[in-house]
């Protein structure tokens, strides 16, 4: 099969599932018996209480970003540039509330802000009051919101840092001191990084919906997923995604004029980089960031173990979810194959230039994961729920086509480093020795970007199994995953069932992190 | 009928042309030299001969028959019975040396035994018989030049292209691998196009020349006719660099 056909072929199938699904969406929000009706949105547009969701929206997404990028700047410089020591294990331990499902970080700060929680048994009643009334609404969403996704903003900005040409540093080094150096040289380089890192927070935290549904603050993707769930009114709720939409796409406009080009990550493998000695600053920093760790990451997951305990309890809560933990590796793994694929191709058209605008191929992947889970799945009903395509709405195959078209970006970027780290040559060489691509493509291709791919696959895998609207929205009646039994058991059970079902969901979720490190140990992303 | 026949071959990159008409004809057993400084044209004629990339306009042929012309490869690489040694050499990382040599041959033969008594009698040829075990990353500059021309002879090509592949070698390095390429080719007769920037190991190598600058061939000849062109730009260089430096000794 020729290298363009599979090529369109993965491109294709991604339109179908990304794209299409949302202009779907679009066409049934302003459709109507009678033709083109607008009245749905000249509704929303009047209605005072929907301006102030979206206005919450917003509110809720520009505090969470401003606080991630001063966070996730200032911790990406300490962990890649500094002589910090343990940073590898610290950056391990500030990323994980980014792969556990959001809502369950709210399940873990629960026992320490909320109302039985430590606050209330450590301090006195009105400072236990205070912070659980700051644990609730806005303030109880940013907070939550800047631990969940500030890992983005930090892990971004290292990659970028680590693919500073060292000889730029140290040029500057040789007249300034290391503060202006940092201030000069090596964030002005990766501006456009940063800058890429808060795009993705804006547009997540936009379309967050387990938080604000914890915490009770309304915002768009809670109230369109109300509109659908609850009332069942799939043309208000359609009605309800179209802003998201829009604004997504005005943000990555906007993104693409701000910073015009993107920074390149490169390696240089065998550079030695200059290091900030931290010299008298280094134990308290050390001591402040230990601290951090052990408070804002470890303690509530200790805390959550404990009110899991005893471990028999763990065990029968883990014996009566077979089914769900069943269902949430499985889909997990499908998923995580099929945008790992998908990706892969993808990133590879774009690498090689066989996809004409290579930017278009970038921006939608983008696109479709900026999406919010809520609008994805309504969008994917909008299209599946016909006589022609039952098969696909009645099954996981639905689930599957969102993970697809939302995680793709993630394989898309991490497969695209090992490709373009293969020099043309070696292609070239396969070829003239009369391999076919094909062949080129398991004998050389695929063996040497195979770190990427399991990384990838790994990390896709993380998120298919954190992920809980999509499921909630499309996944056949009876069935469900580990996420969403919890999203269920939050409303209506004992605290240790939450507990123990909050440990084994951490589990299943997280341990796939570990290797998926491991493996991308060095790389910078 | 010659071997390879070049007709008016163009390249454009963008409205830049970087190779102007290029004629030539070449026959088996030849060694020709393209000499010429860094973008002027020489690694992509390399790459158009392979069939890599289509010329722009002209037509090139392989014992008589068209394979490529009108903008369009015709007849693709592997059809070809061309080998090429790149300027990186293109040593595939994850695979042994062994297997970097065989890898093109396991395609077209299918018996084991035939691919490994021809591997090791290339691989003995190259001198590199006690390394085929052995990963590319564990060998030294010179046994890795040996591994990529085991790799392009292995299959007897009728034409080898070479791109600059001893640039990142020290001269005495330079020397033995050279001996190797000369005996290989003298006892093979394919015909071998090699491509320098660097005078002396074309002169060394070479037999006939072609000297290119910005995508034309400014001269062509035999060793004699070459090294006195290339000596007299040498001595207008001596007498320029002599002024600047203001006749300092």
């Amino acid at each position: 099969m020729e290298k363009k056909t599979v090529i369109y072929t993965f491109l294709g199938i991604f339109v179908l599932i990304g794209i299409l699904p949302v202009v779907a969406m679009l066409l049934k929000s302003v459709l109507s018996k009678n033709g083109i009706d607008l009245s749905l949105y000249l509704n929303i547009l009047s209605n005072k209480h929907q301006w102030t969701v979206f206005f919450n929206s917003f509110k809720l997404s520009i505090t969470t970003t401003a606080l991630s990028i001063a966070f996730g700047v200032l911790s990406a410089i300490l962990f890649s540039k500094t002589n910090l020591p343990l940073k590898r294990l610290f950056t391990f331990i500030f990323s994980i509330p980014l792969f556990i499902p959001s809502y369950l970080n709210a399940v873990l700060w629960w026992e320490i802000m909320g109302k039985n929680g430590l606050m209330s048994k450590i301090t006195t009643p009105s400072i236990a009051k205070i912070c659980s009334h700051f644990y609730s609404g806005f303030s109880g969403s940013v907070f939550l919101m800047t631990i969940t996704y500030s890992p983005i903003v930090m892990l971004l900005t290292m990659a970028y840092l680590n693919s500073i040409n060292p000889s730029m540093e140290e040029a500057a080094l040789l007249t300034s001191s290391w503060k202006r150096v940092l201030l000069k040289i090596s964030i002005p380089i990766v501006k456009n990084g940063i800058i890429f890192a808060a795009m993705i927070v804006f547009l997540l935290s936009f379309g967050e919906f387990g938080i604000p549904v914890f915490m009770k603050y309304p915002v768009f993707p809670t109230e369109s997923f109300t509109y659908f769930s609850a009332f069942y009114n799939f043309r208000l709720a359609t009605a309800l995604s179209t802003p998201v939409v829009f604004i997504i796409l005005l943000v990555l406009l906007i993104e693409k004029k701000i910073a015009k080009q993107q920074t390149e990550i490169t390696e240089y493998p065998n550079a030695k980089k200059p290091v900030i000695n931290l010299k008298r600053s280094k134990i308290p920093v050390f001591t402040f960031i230990l601290f951090s760790a052990l408070m804002f990451y470890v303690l509530p997951i200790l805390l959550l173990f404990i009110k899991s305990l005893p471990l028999t309890n763990l065990f029968h809560t883990l014996s009566d979810s077979l089914e769900s933990v069943k269902n949430t590796i499985t889909l997990g793994l499908i998923g995580a194959f099929s945008a790992t694929i998908t990706g892969f191709f993808i990133g590879y058209g774009i690498s090689k230039n066989i996809i004409q605008k290579r930017e278009s191929g970038d921006f939608f992947t983008l696109f479709t994961f900026a999406i919010p889970s809520t609008v994805s799945g309504i969008g994917l009903i909008s299209l599946f729920n016909n006589g022609l395509t039952s098969f696909i709405y009645n099954s996981s195959l639905i689930v599957i086509a969102g993970f697809t078209a939302k995680y793709t970006l993630i394989s898309n970027r991490i497969t695209r480093i090992g490709i373009n780290s293969i020099p043309p040559s070696m292609e070239e060489a396969a070829e003239i020795e009369g391999a076919n691509w094909l062949y080129t493509l398991k004998k050389i291709i695929l063996p040497l970007t195979k770190k990427q791919l399991m990384a990838s696959f790994l990390i896709c895998y993380v998120f298919c199994a954190r992920e809980p609207e999509l499921i909630m929205l499309t996944l056949p009646a009876g069935k469900d995953t580990l996420s969403v039994r919890l999203l269920n058991y939050m409303a209506n059970g004992s605290e240790s069932l939450i507990a123990s079902l909050g440990i084994i969901t951490l589990l299943i979720s997280l341990v796939p992190v570990i290797p998926a490190m491991l493996l991308l140990k060095g790389e910078d992303l | 009928m010659s071997l390879l026949e070049l007709k008016n071959i163009t390249k454009m990159y963008k409205d830049k042309s970087v190779l102007d008409n290029f004629s030539e004809t070449m026959e088996r057993g030849e060694r020709i030299a393209i000499i010429g400084h860094s973008g002027c044209g020489k690694t992509t004629l390399l790459r158009i001969i392979s069939g890599l990339i289509p010329p722009y306009e002209g037509e090139l042929k392989i014992n008589g028959k068209i394979v490529s012309g009108n903008g369009k490869v015709i007849v693709p690489p592997y059809k070809r019975n061309i080998s090429m040694v790149f300027q990186d050499l293109a040593l595939w990382p994850h695979l042994s040396v062994e297997e970097n040599i065989n890898f093109g041959l396991s395609i077209k033969i299918k018996n084991k035994n035939e691919i490994k008594r021809k591997t090791e009698e290339i691989a003995k040829q190259v001198g590199i018989e006690n390394k085929l075990k052995e990963k590319p990353s564990t060998l030294s500059g010179g046994e890795k030049q040996r591994v990529a021309l085991a790799r392009a002879l292995i299959s007897n090509p009728d034409i080898l292209l070479m791109d600059e592949p001893l640039s990142s070698l020290d001269t005495m390095l330079k020397l033995k691998i050279l001996e190797t390429i000369l005996s290989l080719q003298r006892e093979r007769r394919f015909l071998l196009i090699f491509v320098s920037h660097q005078f002396h190991e074309a002169l060394t190598i070479g037999e006939r020349f072609i000297i290119m600058e910005k995508g034309r061939v400014i001269k062509r000849g035999n060793r004699k006719e070459v090294k006195a062109y290339l000596e007299s730009i040498e001595k207008r260089f001596k007498i320029e660099t002599e002024k600047l430096s203001g006749g300092e000794k």
